[in-house]
């Protein structure tokens, strides 16, 4: 007997669903919707618009039936649906099999194991990013609790030693009697307590001397044996961020040696990673004789394209950056468009010259601590120095986006004077502008016409190159569901990520990040 | 076992202890940080051997101890990072029971070496469930006690869990509670 496909089999089958009429009016909703959406009812008109993957038009039937597999956002309440659409005679039927993981907290819009499809393999996918998001929270708060374990040891050492000085000066200052560990050699030598200074250097002798030299040895020992204890942090992380496992979680890839003497490592798509990132890094710091900029290296293991990610601390020293985000990006600049840095802890110990793109200082922990993140280069010669638009000039910004919506959202958001946009709606198109002009930084949509962004990040790569020019910030733009699965190789040319829905806070804020200033 | 559960003892003898405590415990039972990667395997000896640490300290039998950690985890899970997957699997006990072997299946993508138990509700009715717990490993009856009192817990429900005795495939536990 065939299985006719009525509401009540389809509400079992695929209780989260969505019926509408060609126009976008809502016929019936599954219990689910019901359930999550109590005040969606038959006839309401709730979609304002709607996306996809794939360019389409906004509300053209006919091309949107040409794409599976879409996201609808529901615009009376800003949530954004995944799911499969089916065209069934005037109707259009909208299995929803995911609702973004931001969107939870809000019970009324909390999807839950029974709103999918028994059939539906989405659910185990959702679970399992949802542990992957845990384990990446869990390993971050590890690296954290290890970080303070270290940095409370270092203290503690310092006071032990500052404390066994003083025991020192105390010890040999007749005039300030005997206490703190002097106890501890009268205790070793077999001397009555309470005697005066004279009393106990007559009786100890030169015992005293091989007594305090123990205990000044127990002392270092005990502080060997913290370290001991701490110093496998590197040994942790890289267990807790093995590259099997980051792979899983979509995040960071490397390699790293736990002496810190060498390795690689790969920043992907690790937006969310970036304080783990910093916690790895930290521990192979070095000052460099500037005084004032610690340098990581991030090897991104593709040709001599480096990323690095450069920490600066104001020292007092004279030669130290102005405060301020723009200030430290401006001497950054002033130091030269080439500086010679000598790269130590992480990655090779070879000296780079590095040529400076971009400085984009981001306050963290106080005013004095810049933190800085920049793209660079060896040097293989003479490099020709990226024109970097004057502060007072719009900055030049290459949008390659074939999505009317997304087109016109960006170029509402991103209006003159501050910025002068350039459209392209193809690679070809894109890559033609990119060789014969200088850009500020370049937009990409994840699905192009005729390339998907991240292949036209790397023929941007490719041109820099060739042209000895220095790279541009790359942004690629898509649906956070997209980002989430990208392969971490191949976003090596990015330098950030925009999520869609565009949103402006989102989009000036990445956009004002990778160029170093205010938009 | 994964470090995760590691984690979760920690946190209950940190909070039941304090933090000095745990640190001399778990420092006589061998258990470092390096034993706390929530993504690392582990032997279940070592797990074992952590939980007997914080059994001995507060004067538990193993078996209480291992219930009360049951009970312990469910909360622990629905207050850290875990939690939006545990809301995932249903709002009431009947739902999160009936999904519990779906979410472990989600999980073991993840999380491959991951021995995890399977349940499977075997009825149910006004005010009761029966539930069959099966699993590779042996000894855990008591914990797994203590998961579905914590599950009582979680959604408000008053009642009480005892392990009616093995099935062909398993353990079956009875709960009961006021609807």
């Amino acid at each position: 007997m065939a299985l006719s496909l009525n509401f009540n089999v389809l509400g079992r089958l695929y209780p989260a669903y969505l019926v509408t009429d060609y126009d976008f009016r809502i016929r019936s909703v599954g219990p689910s919707i019901t359930r999550a959406f109590p005040d969606v009812a038959a006839g309401d008109i709730l979609w304002d618009h709607f996306t996809a993957e794939r360019p389409i038009g906004q509300f053209d039937v006919t091309r949107l039936l040409k794409t599976r597999e879409q996201v609808w956002l529901l615009g009376l309440h800003g949530l954004k649906l995944r799911g499969v659409i089916v065209d069934q005679a005037d109707e259009l039927f909208f299995l929803v099999n995911y609702a973004p993981a931001s969107l939870r907290s809000d019970a009324g819009y909390q999807l839950q194991m029974w709103d999918f499809s028994p059939a539906d393999a989405t659910l185990d996918a959702l679970i399992a990013v949802e542990v992957q998001k845990a384990l990446i929270a869990e390993t971050q708060d590890l690296l954290k609790e290890l970080s303070a374990a270290r940095d409370a040891a270092e203290a503690s050492q310092a006071e032990t030693e500052d404390y066994y000085s003083a025991v020192i000066r105390t010890l040999w200052t007749p005039a300030q009697g005997i206490g703190g560990a002097g106890r501890l050699v009268e205790s070793a030598a077999g001397i009555e307590p309470g005697g005066t200074v004279e009393d106990f250097v007559q009786k100890s002798g030169d015992e005293v001397y091989t007594i305090m030299d123990d205990l000044l040895r127990d002392a270092e020992a005990r502080r060997d044996a913290r370290r001991t204890t701490l110093d496998p942090l590197a040994t942790i992380a890289e267990a807790a961020l093995s590259r099997e496992t980051l792979f899983r979680a979509k995040g960071v890839a490397f390699q790293f040696d736990v002496d810190g003497t060498g390795g690689q490592l790969c920043l992907g798509d690790a937006q969310a990673l970036r304080g783990v990132v910093i916690s790895m890094l930290e521990h192979g710091l070095e000052r460099t004789d500037r005084g004032w900029v610690k340098l990581h290296a991030v090897v991104v293991p593709d040709g001599p394209l480096l990323r690095l990610r450069v920490e600066c601390m104001d020292t007092g020293d004279p030669a130290a950056p102005p405060q301020g985000d723009a200030g430290a990006a401006a001497a950054i600049a002033a130091g030269g468009h080439l500086e010679r840095f000598t790269l130590a802890g992480v990655g090779v110990k070879t000296e780079f010259q590095v040529a400076y793109t971009r400085a984009k200082a981001v306050a963290r922990g106080t005013a004095a601590h810049r933190h800085a993140e920049m793209a660079v280069a060896v040097s293989d010669g003479a490099r020709a120095p990226r024109p970097a638009t004057a502060p007072d000039q719009p900055l030049r910004l290459l949008v390659v986006c074939a999505n009317l919506i997304d087109r016109r959202l960006i170029e509402a958001l991103l209006a003159p004077p501050k910025v002068a946009l350039v459209v392209a709606e193809s690679d070809s198109e894109a890559m033609s502008l990119w060789r014969d002009e200088p850009f500020d930084a370049a937009f990409l949509d994840l699905q192009a016409l005729d390339c998907d962004g991240l292949t036209t990040a790397r023929k941007m790569r490719d041109v820099e190159r060739d042209a000895a020019r220095l790279p541009a910030p790359i942004v690629i733009m898509s649906h956070q569901v997209v980002l989430d699965h990208l392969d971490v190789e191949a976003t090596a040319h990015v330098n950030a990520f925009l999520t869609k829905p565009i949103s402006p806070t989102d989009l000036t804020d990445i956009l004002a990040s990778v160029v170093g200033r205010a938009v | 076992m994964y470090g995760l559960i590691h984690r979760a003892v920690r946190q209950m003898a940190t909070d039941r202890l304090g933090a000095e405590q745990w640190r001399v415990l778990s420092r006589a039972a061998d258990v470092h940080d390096d034993d706390m990667i929530s993504a690392k395997v582990y032997s279940d000896e070592t797990t074992m051997r952590l939980i007997g640490a914080v059994s001995a300290e507060l004067d538990v039998p193993m078996e209480d101890m291992l219930e009360q950690f049951g009970q312990y985890w469910v909360r622990f899970a629905g207050e850290s990072a875990y939690a939006p997957m545990l809301d995932l699997a249903g709002s009431n006990l009947l739902d999160c029971l009936f999904n519990l072997d779906r979410l472990h299946s989600g999980i073991k993508l993840t999380l491959p070496d991951a021995e995890l138990p399977s349940f499977s509700v075997l009825d149910h009715g006004r005010g009761y469930v029966n539930v069959r717990y099966s699993s590779v490993r042996v000894g855990l009856e008591p914990f797994v006690k203590g998961l579905l009192a914590g599950l009582l817990a979680r959604f408000d429900l008053v009642g009480s869990v005892v392990a009616i005795g093995p099935s062909d495939l398993g353990i079956v536990f009875h709960v009961v509670f006021e609807s």
